[in-house]
């Protein structure tokens, strides 16, 4: 084979020859490095979990859940137009299994009568209340109300809307207990979930700053009241997919990373942490738009820089469960605006990228973030283009390049395959073998068609976010929370789009 | 470059890896079910005895207990788990029939011999076992336990001290605060409370112990368990302890204790110029004292400029009864109250509202 | 005798309270949910019901205000089961309208004199 080319552009054949080739085989030599590394967190993640499963039996849950020495918690749970939902998941979430908590609700200027319901339902009474400034805060809270007379642990704050990060401050400064878990209002969290991430903080008080839960697909599952009775996997593709795309790289890949000290994003759909240490780095940032990764990210700066030796930990026994987006167009937005704060937030704290001041997170997690999460879209699609070029200039040879892509993509079905057989082995939460089938058929698609749909939302997501100019990004994200009526000061349609679908998608990374 | 026969030779592979995975799954799966099948097999035929012995008065334990003694260990093994997890369930006759029937089987004794196994997990287990069967043979084993190096054996060896009630741990769980394998301190203070009241001379005994946090953990644990006769003691602590976080605790203490001589050293406590930590409690802890001497400190404390310590001393006043209340209101309606006012006013308004928000409990960790 | 329900998502506890109360010459009926309790409950109303406070989906309290709500089951005699040291717990349940609790690790024999004098008190 050779390319067609006019006499005058000979020369060039060469040389583009070589460049297309040596690209090519950097895109075949990447494919196969991203997915041995999954194959090794997993394999990490294996280590533990067997761990784990041996030492269940004495894990001392019972003795926690009665112990009055467990340290109290506070439940910040931002809330923007959800009167449908927020009463059963407050309710559901007042029942959780735990000595001592609170659920602090902060209703970041709902339009739909949100507080209304809140206040007929737990009989609220509104009170005057002087809310500590510890970390600073846009929206000013309008109100603070609290059940009348009866032992209900709830406060409920209204404030102007000024997003969800700025809800969560608001929510930090009203949490009068040492611990605060953040969660999402459309979050399901299973009864043991609080005593299970409050855990690491009473075994081991002195380091550990924050932990995360994992968060599973609540597609699918039979929910009663507020809570998952029967997890399922999900009857449509593009749910299975999700599922399986969830356990790989959420559950097991934190799992992994968590074990060696590496924990880089907790989920903001369900999160505990030390309110001083919260205080201390400032709280969430509001300009930031994956305000939660963000600030774990801002916690290893600041506790690095400091020098104190911390844990941010990753639990893999609870489970909160989220509403995955199940239409292509709501999911293209939702995978756009992850990449985007990710973009956004590795550019910020690009100084950590590589300096091994920040230990283990700066010389390897970051890097891997950039090279394996953030640039993993601009290879994929490189090796769309690039790959049939190269055979059509007659670079590579056709014959070894499909076998080659072949391999690589039953590498990638493999590692997708190894998780599913580890959640089987260590967790088997999926009771129908029908479950089984549909996270198997998942594995397959996801590697086809899936990967490379999201590959190029989050290319575009990357674009936004290089392409906006700082001021543009508050401006955006001062509305993040949903509320399409708050920013007709935008000009930029896609800026509406993405703040509108923050809410069908949970607004939240997993 | 790879020869296309290395390619091809990989792909086999994988295929080969991707149908074992299926059959790997498809046979955990399987495997589990029939396990549980069978465990539940096996545990049907001595379920209904297992009933009657939880349920028989204690004259009437003998005959299905004895049955129960004599069952294989087929079934024992299929059983145990359900037992060891009833022992944690009922108390009663109920308990002390199952505590009767592992002793006939000889199952404590081989949870003591556990307790030395090489595997951490067996080693936590037994220890579990034996806290919930209450064994006071074990006691100086587990004491042991507690310097093991797994930090979760240690943990499970302290919670099981703590089940099984036994004075002599006391010294060994203070010292197991110290050092790289410490017990965390909330383990060990809620073991020390479970103790009883025999356990309280050793505890406070740890009042002198030089690991600032053995003696932040006695204070505590004195605190809980009420004993009022050492509160000058705590008080001397909360004045001389070099540690701020014993001072907290016994701050704290000396607010739940509610003697009168923890008054003084808490009003001393509040003032500004001591940590900010310590001063929110001292105010928690005024208020739980309840004595009416506190008034004017804690009044004062309204225009705190740390938001914590002044809410708390609002809080703190709402519990002093008429007193309190009456400062409140004055600083509420001092209309160049500022900060104080709004202090004032939330608290009342909270209590008019019937809600009862409990102070801060700020620095509990 | 009497019927008694009792919802509890252990099944050893529902067991056990089952075994118990049948020995006491009552007849019982054991459900692992809330939902279940409820439409067992509102199928065929016994003389009592045993709750625990924290089932998953439904909670026993959920179940005493929904049988509160209704005339038919108003004063349907409730005790809720609840763990010990869950902070709240019994003030609630009572706020929802239960008529006693029992802590949990409880003595089955305990149990059954609750039901026997709350069952009596009712009778009066």
């Amino acid at each position: 084979m050779t390319a067609a080319g006019d006499g005058a552009w000979e020369w060039l054949v060469g040389p583009a020859h070589l460049l297309i080739k040596a690209c090519d085989i950097g895109i075949i030599i990447y494919f196969l490095a991203i997915n041995t590394a999954y194959l090794v967190l997993i394999l990490i993640a294996v280590g533990e979990f067997v761990r784990r499963m041996r030492r269940a039996s004495f894990a001392g849950y019972d003795d926690a859940a009665t112990s009055p020495f467990t340290p109290p918690v506070s439940v910040v749970m931002p809330a923007h137009n959800e009167a449908a939902g927020i009463i059963e998941a407050v309710r559901a979430m007042l029942l959780l299994r735990y000595p001592v908590f609170e659920v602090v609700v902060v209703d970041d200027g709902s339009t739909d009568g949100t507080l209304e319901a809140l206040r007929e339902a737990f009989d609220l009474a509104e009170v005057e209340y002087v809310v500590p400034e510890d970390v600073p805060v846009r929206g000013r809270v309008t109100s603070v109300n609290v059940p009348r007379g009866g032992p209900v642990p709830l406060v409920v704050a209204r404030k102007e809307n000024g997003g969800k990060a700025d809800a969560l401050n608001v929510g930090i400064n009203l949490a009068r207990y040492p611990l605060v878990c953040m969660v999402d209002a459309d979050s399901i969290l299973d009864s043991q979930a609080l005593l299970a991430v409050a855990k690491p903080f009473s075994d081991d008080p002195m380091r550990v700053v924050a932990t995360g839960g994992v968060v599973g697909l609540a597609n699918g599952c039979t929910v009663v009241a507020g809570r998952v009775v029967e997890p399922h996997v999900p009857a449509d593709l593009l749910g299975r997919v999700q599922v399986v795309e969830y356990l790989r790289a959420f559950f097991l890949g934190r799992t992994g990373w968590s074990k060696v000290g590496g924990l880089l994003i907790i989920a903001g759909a369900f999160g505990l942490f030390r309110r001083d240490a919260l205080v201390a780095v400032g709280g969430m940032d509001p300009d930031c738009i994956g305000e939660d990764a963000e600030l774990v990210i801002r916690l290893h700066r600041k506790l690095r820089e400091e020098g104190r030796p911390y844990r941010i930990a990753f639990v893999t026994e609870p489970i909160s469960w989220s509403e995955a987006p199940s239409q292509l167009k709501v999911l293209a937005r939702q995978r756009r605006r992850w990449h985007r704060g990710l973009t956004e937030i590795l550019i910020k704290h690009r100084r950590m990228i590589g300096n091994p001041r920040y230990g283990l997170i700066g010389t390897l997690v970051l890097p891997f973030y950039v090279v394996f999460e953030l640039l993993a879209p601009v290879v994929e699609l490189a090796g769309l283009v690039l790959v049939p070029l190269g055979v059509l200039i007659g670079a590579v040879d056709l014959d070894f390049l499909w076998k080659f892509m072949i391999v690589a993509y039953a590498y990638a079905v493999v590692v997708s395959l190894v998780s599913v057989a580890v959640e089987e082995y260590a967790f088997h939460r999926f009771t129908r073998w029908r479950d089984v089938w549909g996270a198997v058929v998942g594995v397959v698609a996801e590697n086809i068609g899936y990967r490379q749909l999201t590959a190029w939302w989050r290319l575009r997501g990357m674009w936004d976010a290089l392409h906006r100019s700082p001021q543009e990004w508050g401006a955006m994200t001062r509305t993040g929370f949903g509320s399409p009526g708050g920013v007709t000061d935008v000009t930029d349609v896609d800026a509406v789009l993405d703040v509108r679908d923050s809410k069908e998608d949970g607004g939240d990374r997993a | 470059m790879i020869a296309p026969e290395v390619v091809t030779g990989a792909f086999v592979c994988l295929m080969a890896v991707f149908v074992a995975l299926c059959v790997l799954i498809a046979g955990i799966r399987g495997a589990r079910g029939y396990r549980n099948r069978r465990r539940e097999r096996i545990a049907a035929p001595v379920r209904p005895l297992l009933l009657e012995l939880l349920c028989a008065d204690e004259a009437e334990q003998g005959w299905p207990l004895l049955r129960l003694a004599e069952m294989d260990r087929r079934t024992w093994k299929a059983l145990e788990p359900t037992l060891a997890e009833m022992l944690g369930k009922v108390s009663g006759t109920a308990r002390s029939g199952l505590v009767r029937l592992y002793e006939l089987r000889g199952a404590t004794e081989n949870a003591v011999c556990e307790l030395g196994s090489l595997r951490a997990n067996r080693r936590g287990r037994a220890a579990q076992v034996l806290g919930r069967l209450g064994h006071r043979p074990a006691v100086p084993e587990l004491c042991r336990l507690l310097a093991d190096h797994d930090p979760e054996v240690r943990l499970s060896a302290a919670r099981a001290l703590g089940r099984v009630g036994d004075a002599r741990a006391v010294p060994y769980l203070l010292e197991s605060l110290r050092g790289s394998r410490a017990v965390p301190p909330g383990t060990v203070t809620r073991a020390l409370t479970l103790l009883g009241p025999e356990a309280l001379r050793g505890i406070a005994a740890g009042l002198e112990h030089s690991e600032p946090l053995a003696r932040a953990v006695s204070i505590e644990v004195l605190g809980a368990t009420g004993a009022v006769s050492r509160t000058t003691e705590i008080a001397r602590a909360l004045r001389d302890d070099p540690h701020t976080e014993v001072r907290i605790k016994a701050a704290r203490a000396l607010g739940r204790l509610g003697m009168p001589d923890g008054l003084e050293p808490l009003m001393e406590a509040v003032r500004p110029g001591h940590p900010v930590g310590l001063r929110i409690v001292a105010a928690g802890a005024l208020g739980s004292l309840g004595a009416l001497a506190a008034t004017g400190p804690l009044g004062r404390l309204l225009g705190d400029p740390d938001p914590h310590v002044a809410a708390t001393a609002a809080r703190a006043l709402l519990r002093l009864g008429l007193a309190g209340e009456d400062t409140l209101r004055a600083a509420a309606d001092d209309p160049a109250g500022g900060p104080a006012a709004a202090h004032a006013r939330a608290a009342l308004a909270e209590a008019s509202v019937g809600s009862r928000l409990d102070v801060r409990v700020e620095v509990a960790l | 005798m009497a019927r008694v329900l009792i919802a509890d998502d252990d099944a050893d506890i529902r067991d056990l309270v089952a075994f118990k109360l049948l020995q006491s010459g009552h007849e019982v009926t054991a459900v692992e949910d809330g939902m279940a309790a409820l439409r067992a409950l509102r199928e065929q109303p016994p003389d009592l019901a045993l709750l625990d406070i924290r089932m998953p989906g439904m909670s026993g309290l959920d179940v005493c205000r929904e049988l509160r709500a209704a005339p038919e089951t108003a004063t349907l005699p409730v005790i809720m089961i609840t763990a010990r040291s869950q902070e709240g717990d019994v003030e609630v349940g009572f706020a929802a309208g239960a008529d006693d609790y029992i802590i949990k690790p409880f003595s089955p024999r305990e149990l059954s004199s609750r039901v026997n004098a709350v069952l009596n008190r009712v009778e009066r």
